[in-house]
């Protein structure tokens, strides 16, 4: 069986993110919402070459969209999970939850 | 918005022309709630963050590859001389240094540029640290005979894998290249003194003129570099893309 990639923090929360968003997961929406849902604005070069890297691994899939007036005739260039990539996010997150196994982190942490 | 074409244009220098499209029409699509200078400053960092890797990888692989070089001019051209007396197995030996000082310089730049978990890289070091340790050991048999085992048996596991043998082309091809820039600059070296007459030594001797020597320099410490990383690289995008079918991007 192949091993999932790894997956960095920001990797996580940009998976996240699209998975959330479903079928509509562009750039712009991308950084809308983990902006929203981590109140953190990621910088658009940054945010980028975090796709690009991703897909480069094989956890994303991407395609273009249809041209609008709105973006001067360009493309949107949508996102997807592929299967490697939920296992990849799944594991990273089990690794997580294990670590947090045990710590009452909102209350303060256990002594 | 005026200019965005070549917005579009300079970010296209970096990615492909889709992939850059895509981008400046996000931007385009954000900028009149942000506005205009937000949005040159956010291309800007895009730029930045698409393109430092590159100049990084060719400025730290270019210092490695002069400390390779002088390492190797050392120990092949003054402590052979010595002790390799036949020239044609000196050129042998000078042909597998720059093999080596090659290898490492392609090491770097491919570390930085696709990072250490990258096949590519993992291949190219595997290859380097035996080839290298068999040319500055190669008069204690032992260490020599396990490089070369070493060597001989990186080469068979790297055919085994259909990555790997891809990533073998890419090693094979970036050798190429700088064997390529070799002979052209001997050739190039050749056709110069022809029509430049040589400066006089102190010893009564003649040496090349200083323009024949700069030519030298810059075709084996420039031109050959950027043709090395630019096979590398587009034998690298071309070759290394995961074909499967869960992971194709219609970009």
């Amino acid at each position: 069986m192949a091993r999932s990639p790894s997956l960095g923090q920001f990797e996580q929360v940009v998976l996240l993110a699209i998975l959330r968003l479903g079928d509509n997961a562009y750039g712009v929406t991308i950084r809308a919402e983990i902006t929203t849902r981590t109140g953190r604005k990621a910088a658009p070069g940054a945010l980028y070459t975090t796709l690009d890297r991703m897909e480069e691994k094989g956890v994303v899939r991407s395609w273009l969209g249809d041209a609008t007036p709105q973006r001067g005739g360009r493309a949107k260039r949508y996102f997807a999970a592929t299967t490697p990539g939920r296992a990849a996010l799944i594991n990273a997150q089990r690794a997580y939850q294990s670590l947090l196994h045990g710590l009452d982190l909102v209350g303060g942490v256990r002594a | 918005m005026r200019n965005v074409a070549i917005a579009e244009w300079i970010v296209a220098r970096f990615t492909s022309k889709k992939r850059a499209a895509a981008i400046v029409g996000d931007l385009l699509e954000l900028a009149p709630e942000n506005g205009r200078p937000w949005f040159w400053l956010s291309l800007a960092g895009v730029i930045l963050s698409l393109a430092w890797r590159r100049p990084l990888a060719f400025a730290a692989a270019l210092c490695v590859y002069f400390a390779a070089f002088s390492a190797s001019f050392w120990r092949a051209y003054l402590h052979f001389r010595f002790t390799i007396p036949d020239p044609h197995w000196r050129t042998v030996w000078g042909v597998l240094f720059q093999a080596s000082n090659c290898l490492w310089f392609i090491v770097v730049y491919a570390a930085i540029r696709h990072g250490v978990r990258d096949r590519v890289t993992r291949l190219l070091l595997a290859l380097s640290v035996p080839i290298t340790a068999g040319l500055y050991c190669w008069e204690r048999p032992t260490i020599l005979v396990a490089c070369i085992a070493l060597t001989i048996c990186v080469l068979a596991v790297s055919t085994l894998n259909n990555k790997l043998r891809r990533g073998l082309l890419i090693v094979v091809a970036v050798l190429m290249v700088n064997a390529g820039i070799f002979l052209l600059t001997a050739g190039l070296i050749a056709l110069c003194l022809r029509f430049l007459h040589p400066a006089p030594t102190g010893n009564g001797g003649m040496q090349p003129a200083l323009a024949v020597q700069w030519v030298e320099f810059c075709m084996l410490f420039l031109i050959a570099p950027l043709a090395m990383t630019s096979a590398y690289s587009r034998m690298h995008n071309w070759l290394m893309r995961d074909p499967s079918p869960d992971s194709q991007t219609q970009v």
